[in-house]
């Protein structure tokens, strides 16, 4: 059960009423040194606050400050084993101080210390190509195994192949637009369990709150401003992975983007930010490295699969790229039945995936 | 004078017989026909009127009662016209009574006398001879149809001059020479081979395992790929019809009107393709006259619902019990009729909705909201029946020219009859004719797995997080491989050839 400081009660009562407006909290904040202290005076210094937000609200919480009112608010939040981050405490992300619209509280789920860990944001489209997915998830891989933790939006797409891969091989940060009680989108509420149970998964607004599209900048905020640089692998001319760029680079944090096909729609977005901005190119994840100061270790011996002599034929074929079934029985003279046998173990062993339209690739 | 004329009426498939009473009674002009006749009966007045005219005999000014007993079945169509002419000619005594005795009389008449084809021929005429009758008029634009039924001296008409002629003994009619029914060696229709068919293994393989065990397919892939093309193809590697089969399935399309009268009996196995927009009668069965639905149609034969998503649920909901009985119920008003409906499905539909997804040549500009959304349209009952799913992908240029060498179908259903042998033998007296219809006993009985088999089934399910419910479906097409491999028990191979068909089980449609 996670005990909250008086701040972080503080926070969670002021919060709870929707009318107060975030400038007029600010205001008090500062007049009273922290919302402890505001909570603590809030009764006796009834002239001064009511001129701030109105007699008719104070009324209202001056009625609310009561262990009746908290006890609902506090316990939906311990059963669910939600922590909270304010903006007083001190693992808060120091970036996100600056903004005056900041958010009061950071609810959290899983294990907040991997704020602590050096990370990285990916972000890119929902609606990407398989070439987005794959180097996602290179990049992904690459930065996990030395070191770093990856952010990621939890979207379909781009943020999903980051999140996911980086919950396989090391740590992740999943930050969510809406609460936790409601996943948007829905498809990935497994992965989001799963990011709860082994990282840490992080939303500016209460567990109840359903997504709408004025939080996902807000969002997009928080992942530029934790980490130390954003990747954009692959995002579309209106991605809003581009917003995430964008707000990276005015907070000064460093900026990567992975080029694309000059056909492609997918990568328009990140075509475009290339053309726009010198240095921010990268191909690979040790681009990311490198410009982090960190050195990237020896590619290791790629050790061949234990396979058998007609798996290892399969392999060597797949290894130029993807084929479908007929590409492979043609290539290697067996019959369907043969190549689909050997491909299903093949797929259990993982050597081999299947990919949509029937095709097959490593 | 009363006179009664043998025939016969259909419910479904099933004949039973009919009596045609004449009865002419002195009075002022009338005839009135009774016995709960059809529009199409009550209209043959006329033309029975004219036809007696017109072929040189005198239509009686008196009172004409005409009853088609039993009283209380609804009389259908235009075949009781012959027999209502014979009656009142008999009644009147223009015709010997005694020669009409022992005969059946089938024909719809034309205002000049001559005789038309009549649907339904052929399930009438086995009715006949079941109920102990030797003799038939029919007919002549009947004959082909007909020459396939043993056990009966069948006369065909022209005209109704010809048949009275004939009844009259003034002229003679040869009894119908019987035709020997060839088993021919191919299942479908020509023109739907395999060796016309490009590439595609992996469609072609799932194919030959669907039909050595009557397992259901979908094919999912794009526009173009050409997955209707391999659907015909099925007919052709099932094992060609038996005498028996082939007459059940000629009843039905004698029936429904849709016999090619050249060729009198169907020697193909049926293909139909009911559009998505089909209404619920036309595809099950029933509407004004009970006639049979596409699904009996393709009884013996291959069901084809192309772009499955297409089907609105309910429809796809009324398939459920057919698939299930083999059978169909048409319930009406009055009686319900039972039509056969054994076939095979076959299913195709697109990866997304703009049909690209996956594909290599064209770009997906679904959402992957879309995808998820048209995918799960499908999850129910009907996907609960189709044992095998494969994609079919679009094939390059470069093959569709390659003159590569192809097997044909006749070499396909060659292995494939080789393995419906098999399940001959290990069903018989079970009631069951394949590995499709297999239940969970039957399961456990003849599908059992090694250990080592039972090693790799283990790990499938949790290394490619497939779902429990394609379990039993994975078994059964495994039984099936194993049985086109000639192999009586189940090896991990063949397991492993299955887990490819069983795509939908995995979490489709995420790659990643």
């Amino acid at each position: 059960m996670i005990g909250f400081s008086p701040a972080q009660k503080a926070y969670i009562w002021l919060t709870s009423f929707e009318e107060l407006h975030w400038k007029s909290l600010n205001r008090l904040l500062s007049r009273f040194g922290g919302a402890a202290q505001l909570v603590k005076c809030f009764k006796d210094r009834e002239k001064e606050i009511a001129e701030e937000i109105g007699a008719e609200l104070y009324r209202k919480m001056e009625g609310r400050l009561t262990a009746a009112y908290m006890q609902p608010l506090l316990g939906a939040l311990q059963e669910r084993g939600v922590g909270i981050i304010t903006c007083e405490d001190k693992n808060y992300p120091e970036e996100l101080l600056q903004f005056e619209d900041k958010p009061f509280i950071l609810y959290t789920l899983g294990d907040q210390t991997l704020l602590d860990t050096p990370c990285v944001t990916i972000v890119g489209s929902r609606r990407c190509t398989r070439y987005g997915v794959e180097q996602t998830r290179k990049i992904a891989r690459g930065l996990c195994e030395h070191g770093f933790t990856v952010v990621s939006g939890l979207a379909d797409g781009i943020d999903t192949a980051a999140n996911s891969e980086a919950l396989q091989r090391g740590r992740t940060i999943a930050v969510t637009a809406g609460g936790f009680d409601h996943v948007y989108p829905s498809s990935n509420k497994e992965l989001f369990d799963e990011i709860a149970k082994r990282g840490l998964v992080i939303s500016q607004f209460p567990p109840h709150r359903q997504a709408i599209p004025y939080m996902f900048p807000l969002r997009n905020r928080i992942m530029a401003a934790v980490s130390l640089a954003t990747v954009v692998t692959e995002a579309g001319e209106k991605s809003g992975a581009l917003i995430t760029a964008d707000i990276a680079l005015s907070l000064g944090k460093e900026l990567f983007v992975l080029p694309g096909n000059v056909n492609s729609k997918a990568s328009a977005g990140c075509n475009r930010l290339i053309k726009e901005m010198q240095g921010c190119m990268i191909t690979g994840f040790e681009d990311v490295l490198l410009a982090l100061g960190v050195e990237p270790k020896g590619q290791k011996e790629q050790t061949l699969p234990d396979l058998t002599k007609e798996e290892r034929v399969i392999y060597e074929v797949l290894k130029m790229g993807e084929l479908d079934l007929d590409g492979i029985v043609q290539h290697l003279g067996m019959s369907a039945a043969e190549a689909n046998a050997l491909l299903s173990l093949m797929e259990i062993k993982g050597t081999v995936k299947k990919l949509p339209g029937g095709r097959f690739g490593l | 004078m009363l006179s009664i004329i043998k025939s016969f009426g259909l419910i479904g498939i099933e004949g039973y017989p009919l009596d045609i009473e004449v009865d002419i009674n002195p009075g002022l002009p009338c005839y009135e026909t009774v016995g709960l006749p059809d529009t199409a009966v009550k209209e043959s007045r006329e033309r029975v009127r004219s036809a007696i005219k017109n072929s040189g005999y005198g239509f009686p000014m008196e009172r004409i009662t005409v009853n088609l007993a039993p009283a209380d079945k609804r009389k259908e169509g235009a075949l009781y016209d012959v027999a209502i002419a014979a009656g009142i000619l008999a009644a009147s005594g223009q015709l010997p009574e005694e020669r009409l005795k022992g005969f059946v009389l089938f024909g719809e008449l034309s205002l000049d006398g001559g005789v038309r084809a009549v649907n339904g021929i052929l399930p009438l005429l086995i009715s006949a001879r079941e109920h102990g009758f030797k003799n038939v008029v029919i007919p002549h634009g009947n004959s082909t149809e007909a020459s396939y039924i043993v056990g009966l001296d069948i006369y065909p008409v022209e005209s109704l001059r010809q048949m009275c002629d004939f009844f009259a003994g003034r002229e003679e009619i040869p009894a119908l020479a019987h035709l020997v029914w060839e088993e021919t060696g191919v299942g479908g229709e020509k023109g739907f081979d395999f060796a016309y068919v490009k590439g595609q293994a992996a469609a072609k393989r799932a194919l030959e395992i669907a039909a050595s065990g009557g397992h259901n397919v979908l094919m999912i892939g794009p526009p173009g790929a050409g997955k209707t093309m391999l659907a015909r193809c099925l007919p052709g590697i099932l094992p060609p019809m038996t005498f028996e089969e082939a007459l059940e399935t000629t009843k039905i399309h004698s029936i429904a009107g849709e016999l090619d009268s050249s060729c009198g009996i169907i020697k193909s196995r049926p293909f139909r393709s009911p559009h998505h927009t089909a209404s619920s009668p036309s595809l099950i069965g029933g509407g004004k006259n009970s006639r049979p639905g596409e699904i009996s149609l393709a009884h013996n034969g291959v069901l084809f619902l192309d772009e499955l998503p297409e089907y609105p649920r309910a429809l796809l909901e009324t398939l459920r019990q057919p698939l299930e009985d083999g059978a169909v119920t048409v319930a009406r008003a009055r009686q319900t009729v039972l039509y056969p409906s054994r076939f095979m499905l076959v299913a195709s539909m697109n990866p997304c909705p703009c049909g690209n997804y996956g594909s290599a040549m064209g770009e997906c500009r679904c959402a992957p909201g879309q995808i998820q959304k048209y995918l799960a349209k499908l999850s129910g009952p009907l996907l609960d029946r189709i044992d095998i799913h494969v994609e079919v992908g679009s094939v390059s240029f470069s093959d569709l020219r390659s003159g590569g060498g192809e097997e044909s179908s006749g070499q396909v259903a060659k292995r494939v009859r080789a393995a419906r042998q098999i399940q001959q033998q290990r069903f018989s007296g079970e009631g069951i004719f394949c590995n499709a219809q297999m239940n969970s006993g039957a399961l456990k009985l003849y599908c059992r797995l090694d250990a080592e088999g039972e090693r790799l089934l283990e790990k499938a399910f949790s290394a490619l997080k497939m779902s429990a419910r394609g379990h039993d479906r994975l078994l059964k097409l495994s039984r099936t491989i194993a049985d086109l491999d000639q192999s009586p028990q189940i090896l991990p191979k063949h397991l492993a050839e299955a887990i490819q068909y069983r795509t939908l089980d995995r979490k489709y449609g995420a790659f990643l």
